[in-house]
């Protein structure tokens, strides 16, 4: 299931890994093909999609990447 | 598991990238990184619950086209830079998405040209 709003994804993305950090992974898909992105959050139970085919989403990409940046090396 | 180091690792997903313009998709995965969780002459139980504090957290990140797979740990001191380096990668590939005009405004490829 695609989560369409963003700040939903967002948000839901970050208390997943702040509940289970060990377990949390971040995959980024791109498939130039298409001209398509597919954004996923799990820890194997949970299961978060963002998909998107626009160009103004990259600050999107970009926010999502810097927060697991961050999360992945905060004590 | 053999780790490049960051820089190698960027050219190589750059690489990745243009080899999959045609066909073929690119995944990148991150995630916390425990040296730890990787220990196997520790016991298992220790390595599930290891001390926390002692150790630096650090961050995978993992590159594949399905067939090829490379993979990093960037430390907390890299992280700006592995950062930065990485948007760029990611500004020059992803330029098969699609366009938005803005709203209320006329195409502004001449406006564009006029910014540095």
């Amino acid at each position: 299931m695609y989560i369409a709003d963003w700040d939903e994804f967002f948000d839901k993305s970050e208390q997943l890994y702040r509940s289970d950090p060990s377990k949390t992974r971040f995959s980024f898909k791109y498939r130039h093909v298409d001209a398509k992105v597919v954004l996923k959050v799990t820890n194997d139970r949970v299961n978060l999609k963002y998909q998107t085919d626009k160009e103004n989403d990259f600050k999107r990409i970009d926010q999502l990447n810097n927060l697991f940046f961050g999360l992945t090396t905060a004590l | 598991m053999v780790f490049l180091d960051n820089d190698s690792f960027l050219t190589s997903l750059n690489k990745l990238y243009q080899a999959t313009t045609k066909k073929g998709s690119v995944w990148v995965t991150m995630k916390r990184y425990v040296d730890s969780d990787s220990n196997f002459a520790t016991k298992k139980a220790e390595r599930k619950h290891p001390k926390l504090g002692e150790e630096e957290n650090k961050c995978l990140v993992r590159a594949t086209n399905g067939k090829k797979k490379i993979s990093t740990i960037v430390l907390v001191k890299d992280i700006q830079s592995f950062q930065q380096s990485y948007k760029n990668i990611l500004l020059v590939n992803l330029n098969n998405l699609k366009q938005v005009p803005k709203e209320k405004k006329k195409p502004s490829s001449s406006q564009r040209k006029m910014t540095p």
